[in-house]
């Protein structure tokens, strides 16, 4: 059921999976069991607020939670910095007439499928980063960033990592309100070449230089060598993020 | 249309998309935390 709700809804629903009380059991799951003080398992937190059991009630349950409306958004990007390991920064945004508060911002890396052995396995916790408390003022955001070192089991299996990240009360034990969870996955950093200014998104500037570089090679999008309207399309066609 | 007056109107296409994407609400993203073990 859990998978399911991976595979069904991968845009809006960021699931991390704790083994605990068996030979998969780590340190830090075993903080969040504590936490949320979730000694009947299994234990499916929804943003921090309750424990969605029964199994035939998970999918309604998220539908509702997701419907809720939030006023705090999340953006992760990567970049390289060798082979396995990369530098992962979430930028947290306020809207203009959200509330002021302050959020506990976690980042953890999860590995799909895993652990191996066991056949209904989804995003299995791998790692954590250090938590940092982010003050949030309305209209403005602020960025976290930390760096994972990918494990020889992530290595063997990139294709399955994902880093997850969310924004939540910063209490000392549950229930807290998760505000906004964002993810990321493995390729991190595609290709983006229309993203001439190297600011990892296609915006106007970008517009701009292609505009200006018509004719030349300087605005080649699709590696043809020239800038011309096919490149245009292939502009307008990445606008916004890279993903 | 010739290419020169097209880009004018396809900038101003973008620009107007872009605002408009700017002014939808945020949309959730529910964090699951699942615990489990073997049985």
């Amino acid at each position: 059921m859990v998978s399911d709700l991976i595979d069904a809804y991968p845009d809006t629903f960021a699931v991390v999976e704790y083994h605990v009380s068996d030979a998969y059991t780590t340190p830090w799951g075993n903080q969040r069991k504590i936490f949320y003080g979730a000694n009947l398992l299994p234990w499916f937190s929804y943003d921090g607020l309750f424990d969605a059991w029964p199994i035939e009630t998970y999918e309604s349950k998220f539908l509702a939670r997701q419907q809720v409306p939030t006023d705090v958004g999340i953006d992760i990007t990567a970049q390289a910095i060798d082979d396995d390991t990369y530098e992962f920064t979430a930028e947290l945004c306020l809207e203009p007439d959200g509330t002021a508060r302050t959020v506990r911002v976690y980042m953890v890396q999860v590995l799909d499928y895993f652990p191996f052995e066991l056949s209904s396995a989804r995003n299995g916790f791998r790692q954590a980063a250090a938590t940092e408390d982010v003050q949030l003022l309305p209209g403005t955001c602020e960025t976290v960033i930390r760096q994972f070192t990918f494990d020889a089991d992530s290595m063997g299996h990139q294709s399955d990592i994902k880093i997850i990240a969310w924004a939540q009360e910063p209490l000392n034990s549950g229930p807290a309100e998760v505000h906004q969870a964002a993810g990321i996955v493995w390729p991190f950093a595609a290709p983006c070449p229309a993203d001439f200014d190297g600011d990892n998104d296609v915006d106007t500037a970008d517009l701009l230089h292609l505009l200006g570089a018509w004719g030349t090679a300087d605005g080649d999008v699709d590696d043809d060598g020239d800038t011309d309207t096919s490149d245009l399309l292939a502009l307008l066609a990445s606008w916004g993020e890279c993903s | 249309m010739t290419y020169r007056r097209l880009i004018p109107a396809l900038v101003g296409l973008v620009l107007a998309g872009h605002a408009a994407a700017h002014a939808q609400a945020t949309e959730r993203m529910v964090l699951g935390e699942y615990f489990t073990a073997t049985w």
